[in-house]
């Protein structure tokens, strides 16, 4: 699931090629982005797997009191509906832009809201069902669209190799980094693996294989588009695989991009879905959060159309001067306070440990 | 409500969602509503307007032949139809062909894109505009530019082919393996080369001949009943400064480029045989190329090899008896070898000082120094590449191999 939750974002708008200036070293960003990625994942689950059986609500009101652990809670139950929001919105926008330009915004992410919303009322398990039946399906897609658009690749536009430095390369690897908070979901559902001791290396695991399609991906679309025309390109993974003709028979390769990425936004959606439902029930005490989802489903819907005016706001948004202090703000500051008070709490504990008879 | 109930109802409700994911019922198109361009033609007139021709295959005439003629020769059902549009905008004249058009256009099946003369060299910054923003335009057509009129060019007859759009596609893949006398007309790869450091694009020109407009499918007239003649030649390029033509280059000078660029399929010479009075056609594959920029203080230089492979088809003089040329002997095979090469680096050579005289850069030594050397690029460089390609210094070698006589080593003697 956070395979595909993860690598769904390179498929969807390949943010080392279009957020910064790494143009033709967008490989090298995707590399940078895999360690910082795996940073925020030991982070953020490094904290889960010492809270085996709670919840990052749960465990937030623990180390930092109701208060304050409320509001932590509230700040990352805001950047789960923001990022699976903002999923929604840019997959219809795909759809929209390139398939069905008269159809309107709203009946296409209500009804991508609606399957997610069905499917999180059926419980977590389906969800990883789902995500075990469609994972094949989203790596073969994936791995034909890379294949198919290596018929028009040029290995010359990946050149001059790092000529311009390191900061290229970092200020593509910004965007990405930022929504390496799409590991997120990790705190809510340690509790619900069957080894939550394993929890963080099967994540670790997923950075690794989603730096891949990554690194891949920018690969294929610098080779086949160019590094100009592939900055430009608001959808880079769909507009090279449209622009490629593997053989008079062999056309329209797009259909796998859009198809893989329509997968991973379906698991997508349905775990934040879920991970946002689980935790407003946990914060107001709760028993089923179910019935939440009906309402939540409405707010997500309305928040997905009204957090962006246009498909340039969400470019704009997503550059790093404006994401960055949003994600920082949302996550990183959290668990600052979060790790600040485990520190805190794990010194006492030793101290009152060593001053016991 | 039992288990298996609620199952079946929550089942329904998944099935009626992942349906109306699938229908998209605003955008529902009937095939029988929708036609679609195979070949789209732009053009600009004097008043700064715009005119899109487009070619739509009929769907309401069979497959097969040219015109379907009647009994007088009136034409009954032609197998395309053309439309024109205008307006102040590439789109602008696109969207004007909706008004006299029944069927909702859809840009999505066009293979051929050509662009007039007049607008190349005015600029094609607005096509391209259009093409690389409209959602239904994929960058794979063919792209070339047309010398002469380009409506009388869609409306004749294309000997063998249903509809000039079909024949058009099928000339332009077909004459760039053939003679490689053309540029690739692939429209990704023209814009890449524009938004590219050091580069400019050559696109492939298309010249209409004088029996396009005889040979009209609108009005045959005079030549029905006669054999139908070839209405275009593909032949060289269009040359580009930017998004604007600034000449053409020959076919020998666009091999020439080919040569350097490593894109020849199938080329051809013709040289003097060493012996006697005959000439001797020989058939040339690219073997490989390498071509490598040289960095020293501030001098730039390129080193380029050409290989090629090279095979005799035939020697031609006043009679059998003259032509006889003794493939075996090792001095003949080295003469016929010199001439190639030196017939290749002529090609190479009159393309290079078109080049020049033109101020474009075609061979994008300038941005294989972008690339292979970035750093005398920042600063020997510094956006002077126009300048220092003027009198950049190119050195040629050409390696040629013989390597098969046809399917015989000599001709035949009369005794």
């Amino acid at each position: 699931m956070l395979f595909m939750m993860r690598a769904t974002v390179s498929v969807a708008v390949l943010p080392v090629l279009t957020s910064g200036e790494s143009a033709q070293d967008a490989w090298a960003s995707s590399l940078v982005v895999i360690l910082g990625t795996g940073l925020i994942v030991l982070m953020i689950g490094g904290l889960g797997v010492r809270f085996k059986e709670k919840t990052v609500i749960q465990y937030s009101i623990e180390l930092l009191g109701k208060p304050l652990g409320a509001a932590v809670s509230v700040s990352i139950l805001s950047l789960l509906l923001h990022f699976a929001a903002t999923d929604a919105r840019i997959y219809a926008e795909v759809l929209i832009s390139g398939f069905i330009p008269l159809t309107p915004l709203t009946f296409v992410v209500g009804t991508m809201v609606i399957l997610a919303a069905i499917t999180v009322y059926l419980g977590v398990e389906v969800i990883g069902r789902c995500a075990d039946v469609l994972t094949p399906l989203f790596v073969l897609f994936i791995v034909l669209g890379i294949a198919a658009g290596f018929a028009a690749f040029d290995s010359r536009m990946l050149e001059p190799v790092l000529a311009r430095g390191a900061k290229p390369v970092l200020s593509g690897a910004l965007t990405p980094l930022g929504l390496g908070g799409k590991y997120l979901p990790l705190a809510m559902l340690i509790p619900c693996t069957t080894k939550p001791s394993r929890a963080l290396a099967t994540a670790l695991v997923s950075v690794l294989l989603a730096g891949g399609v990554l690194v891949g991906l920018s690969l294929m679309v610098v080779g086949v588009l160019g590094p100009d025309l592939g900055t430009n390109a608001i959808f880079p993974f769909f507009k090279a695989l449209r622009s490629v003709r593997v053989t008079h028979l062999l056309q329209r390769a797009e259909a796998l991009a859009v198809v893989s990425w329509g997968f991973g936004v379906f698991i997508d959606l349905s775990m934040f879905l879920y991970c946002g439902s689980r935790g407003v029930s946990q914060l107001l005490g709760l028993k089923d959060g179910r019935f939440l989802l009906g309402p939540m489903a409405v707010v997500w819907v309305a928040y997905s159309m009204h957090a962006y005016e246009a498909l340039l706001d969400i470019s704009a948004f997503h550059q790093p001067r404006t994401f960055l202090p949003f994600v920082a703000a949302t996550m990183l500051v959290p668990y600052i306070f979060l790790w600040t008070a485990y520190g805190i709490r794990t010194l006492k504990a030793r101290r009152d440990r060593g001053r016991q008879p | 409500m039992s288990a298996d109930l609620r199952r079946m109802a929550m089942l329904s409700l998944i099935l009626a969602a992942v349906q109306l994911t699938a229908c998209g019922c605003w955008d529902r198109r009937e095939p029988e509503t929708v036609v679609y361009p195979t070949v789209l033609a732009f053009d600009i007139d004097d008043t700064g307007m715009y005119e899109v021709l487009a070619q739509f295959p009929s769907p309401t005439t069979r497959a097969g032949g040219a015109a379907a003629t009647q009994g007088g020769g009136a034409i009954s059902s032609l197998p395309f139809w053309l439309n024109s549009g205008r307006g102040r905008t590439p789109f602008d004249a696109f969207k004007d062909l909706a008004l006299t058009t029944s069927r909702q256009i859809t840009l999505s099946h066009v293979d051929v894109i050509l662009i007039s003369e007049r607008l190349a060299r005015a600029s094609i910054g607005a096509v391209i505009e259009l093409i690389s923003r409209h959602h239904e335009v994929r960058l794979t057509p063919q792209i070339a530019v047309v010398e002469g009129d380009m409506r009388s060019l869609l409306e004749s007859e294309f000997p063998l082919e249903p509809a000039p759009g079909v024949g058009l596609l099928r000339l332009l893949e077909l004459a760039r393996t053939e003679r490689s006398q053309i540029p690739d007309g692939n429209l990704l790869e023209k814009l890449k080369m524009i938004s590219l450091p050091g580069v400019d694009p050559m696109f492939m020109r298309i010249s209409t001949l004088s029996a396009a407009e005889s040979q009209s499918l609108i009005d045959p007239g005079s030549t029905s009943g006669q054999i139908p003649k070839p209405v275009v030649q593909i032949h060289g390029s269009a040359v580009f400064d930017g998004d604007r033509m600034v000449g053409w280059f020959d076919g020998k000078e666009s091999a020439g480029v080919n040569w350097l660029l490593g894109d020849i399929f199938k080329s051809l010479v013709v040289v003097d045989s060493p012996l006697g009075d005959s000439v001797v056609s020989i058939e040339l594959r690219q073997d490989g190329c390498r071509i490598e920029p040289r960095v020293s203080g501030d001098r730039i230089s390129i080193d380029a090899e050409v290989r090629a492979l090279a095979r005799v088809q035939g020697v031609t003089g006043p009679s059998l008896r003259s032509s006889v040329l003794h493939l075996e002997d090792p001095e003949v095979m080295e003469s016929l070898t010199r001439r190639t090469s030196q017939a290749i680096k002529h090609d190479i050579e009159i393309a290079l000082a078109k080049a020049r005289e033109l101020g474009v850069d075609v061979f994008g030594f300038g941005y294989l120094i972008y690339r292979k050397e970035p750093r005398a690029w920042n600063q020997i460089v510094q956006g002077r590449w126009d300048e220092i390609f003027a009198a950049l210094e190119v050195n040629l070698d050409v390696k040629v191999t013989i390597r098969r006589p046809g399917l015989g080593m000599e001709s035949i003697t009369p005794r």
